[in-house]
């Protein structure tokens, strides 16, 4: 029970009016400079932000820190359903569902749902941290090259079975997002590849340009096919309309639970972790849907799971940085840096040298998300307002803070070349009707992936039975096996349902294809 | 779609072959025997290659299936061959090729002037809104976005060769 006294300790450190105070500040920054492209990412904006935590007090600081975090995480969810902008990998879920909701004038209760299911996650999450911390860590500290290799084959084979209609082009996509990940100087050789002599390359392509490219520039290139008369977006003028529903939150209810399990257990695996929880989620929470038809095309659910994945992740990936001193994701390195810049080395001794930093930490993280439940959710109304501005002037201020976005990333002209590549890319991969999500993935996690796959073969001379040898590895690689054999079936099954004599009938095709090309006006 | 897909397996197929010429010059094994630099790329693009053909193999055979319904071709001309069909991918297209030839004007002129000029052309060029509320939009957008970004938050956007007025610095 000492851990259940140092949470509530914790608690009461942070609800001090000065931490609650900056907490409360540092959300509201975090909303609205992560709202921004190209600081979008919760790392991003953390490390924008940085200097001004390092004035305060190191517990003041961290607690400012986990408001900016939360905050950001939450305007990352806002881009990605009102204007389908992902600012991270654990966003690009909502693109799915989120966006389409918007579409169809309800923006408002998936952003609502965001905010609740990624309350009721976290909660999830921190009682989960406080009890089964030791426990995990020491399962963390068995994971090994093969295990990340088999945890990461796990993760984009899923992406590749939700995306859908059609597994050839989503193995194309991802086998291009693992190979524009090779771009650059190979970290363990020193060899240059695919750089084709350009220095600008040598660093490899940056997450941001080819997010913005893939998903923002060409959703406005689909979206300027026609000309608008009528604004893009429906807004209702309700407030009542811009909530979720009770039978919203009744619908969600599983989804929150099953998203809320599995984004804890996969956040507290060290590496990679993070942005597969969203994409397990929302896997699972689709195949065992009743409504799984509605999914891609504007279910409340397909919001409520990965959010709550993404957030219980954020308890979860608490534990591999706290006790041993690794950090899960971008947000949680940046993070480390703080604490290091404080003179705080985490690791397995700080929850007993430092308790006083490491619990009111850890409580503020949960704090962070009642402060954003408390101020955010009356602040949706303004935020759809966004979606009220005619789209003649929206689009071009979109393509703007795209340059920008790109170029800010490392202040270079080419990167800005490279979006306009991408962005021609994700049009012709939107007429194609190839998914871009799974190649985003895999380059995410392609330089972890090769690292993982490489260090696994020289563990074992090259021979590939490393990883059904091992048995956490051989576990992964089972359950992995199994769902994807699972939403095989159910996708045939579905289509049969649907399709009775010719496997694609026109109505499947339209659907499909009026779904893709064309946005609900 | 059938032909789009088959086009597009072909293209895959091509920049698979391309990557895997590139990756053969890079060490598969690297001098001590474990994985090198080469092994994954070489890996991927043999799979891009495997997949393009896959692809448009798998499209070629549909082809016969789908003829038979004539319903299905309707469905195939209105989605890319027909008037509106090409006239709305031209429009994306148009609205690319501004944003394409902003990269130059960014390079020399910098951000303010380069994103006026681009939001101006999208507006009068391509959505032929020639009033004033257009000349509107692309002066402040870009310049709220610059006071945004390099005053507010001290990150420095593109200042361009040819440096201008109060945004050149």
């Amino acid at each position: 029970m000492s851990a259940l006294n140092h949470l509530l300790d914790g608690l009461g450190t942070a609800l001090s009016p000065t931490n609650l105070l900056w907490m409360l500040i540092g959300c509201v920054l975090g909303t609205v400079v992560g709202i921004l492209p190209g600081l979008g990412s919760p790392a991003a904006t953390l490390a924008v932000l940085l200097p001004l935590t390092l004035r305060l007090q190191p517990t003041t600081g961290l607690i400012m820190m986990a408001g900016i975090y939360h905050g950001a995480k939450f305007a990352g969810s806002t881009t990605a359903i009102l204007l389908n902008i992902p600012t991270e990998t654990s966003s690009v879920v909502l693109c799915y569902d989120g966006h389409e909701l918007a579409k169809k004038g309800r923006a408002g209760p998936a952003m609502g749902m965001s905010a609740i299911s990624g309350f009721i996650a976290s909660t999830v999450g921190v009682i989960a941290l406080t009890f089964t911390a030791p426990a995990i860590a020491n399962l963390a500290v068995k994971f090994g090259p093969p295990e990340f290799a088999s945890l990461m084959t796990f993760g984009l084979l899923l992406v590749i079975s939700m995306a859908g209609k059609s597994p050839v082009k989503g193995f194309i996509s991802m086998a291009l997002g693992l190979l524009v990940a090779t771009v650059g100087v190979d970290l363990v050789s020193g060899a240059q590849r695919y750089t084709f002599g350009s220095i600008n390359l040598y660093d490899g392509v940056q997450f941001i340009t080819l997010t913005l490219g893939l998903f923002a520039v060409a959703e406005v290139l689909i979206n300027v096919e026609q000309k608008r008369a009528k604004p893009l977006f429906a807004v209702p003028k309700k407030l009542r309309e811009l909530l979720p529903s009770r039978q919203d939150l009744r619908r969600c209810a599983g989804a929150i639970g099953l998203g809320s399990v599995v984004g804890f257990i996969i956040g507290a695996l060290p590496g990679g972790g993070s942005t597969i929880g969203s994409f397990v989620s929302y896997t699972l929470v689709k195949n065992t849907s009743r409504n799984s038809d509605e999914f891609g095309k504007g279910a409340i659910e397909g919001v409520a799971g990965p959010e709550a994945a993404n957030n219980s992740e954020a308890g979860g990936a608490m534990i591999p940085l706290l006790s041993l001193g690794l950090p899960g994701n971008a947000s949680t390195s940046v993070m480390l840096a703080a604490l290091l810049l404080y003179g705080v080395q985490p690791g397995p001794l700080l929850f007993t040298n430092h308790p006083e930093i490491a619990w009111p930490v850890i409580a503020s993280l949960y704090l962070g998300t009642l402060v954003l439940l408390v101020l955010n959710l009356p602040l949706i109304p303004m935020w759809v307002q966004i979606l009220r501005i005619p789209y003649w002037i929206l689009y071009p201020t979109i393509l703007v803070l795209a340059v920008v976005g790109a170029y800010s990333a490392r202040g270079s002209l080419f990167d800005v070349w490279m979006l306009v590549g991408f962005s021609l890319l994700g049009y012709i991969f939107r007429k194609l009707e190839i998914p871009a999500a799974p190649m985003l993935m895999a380059f995410v996690l392609g330089p972890q992936f090769e690292v993982a796959l490489r260090q696994s073969l020289t563990l074992s001379n090259n021979s590939p039975l490393i990883f059904v040898e091992r048995p956490i590895s051989a576990t992964v690689l089972a359950i992995t096996v199994a769902v994807v054999a699972f939403s095989t079936v159910s996708r045939h099954r579905r289509r049969r349902r649907g399709a009775p004599a010719v496997p694609t009938t026109p109505s499947v095709a339209a659907a499909n294809s009026s779904a893709v090309d064309e946005p609900v006006k | 779609m059938q032909r789009a897909d088959v086009v597009a397996g072909t293209a895959v197929a091509a920049l698979g072959a391309f990557a895997l010429v590139t990756a053969v010059n890079l060490a598969f094994l690297s001098d001590s025997g474990v994985p090198g630099p080469g092994f994954f790329p070489t890996l991927l693009s043999g799979l891009l290659v495997v997949l393009g053909v896959v692809l448009g193999v798998t499209s070629l055979r549909k082809r016969p299936a789908t003829e038979t319904g004539a319903e299905d071709e309707a469905e195939e001309l209105t989605a890319a061959d027909s008037p509106s069909g090409r006239s709305r991918v031209l429009r994306a297209g148009a609205v690319w090729v501004c944003f394409l030839l902003a990269v130059p004007i960014l390079t020399y002129l910098g951000f303010v002037p380069a994103m006026a000029i681009l939001v101006a052309l999208l507006l009068f060029g391509v959505e032929r809104r020639l009033d004033w509320r257009s000349l509107v939009v692309a002066v402040v957008v870009p310049v709220g976005v610059y006071e945004l970004f390099v005053h507010l938050l001290s990150i420095p956007l593109p200042t361009g060769v040819i440096a201008i007025g109060p945004f050149g610095s």
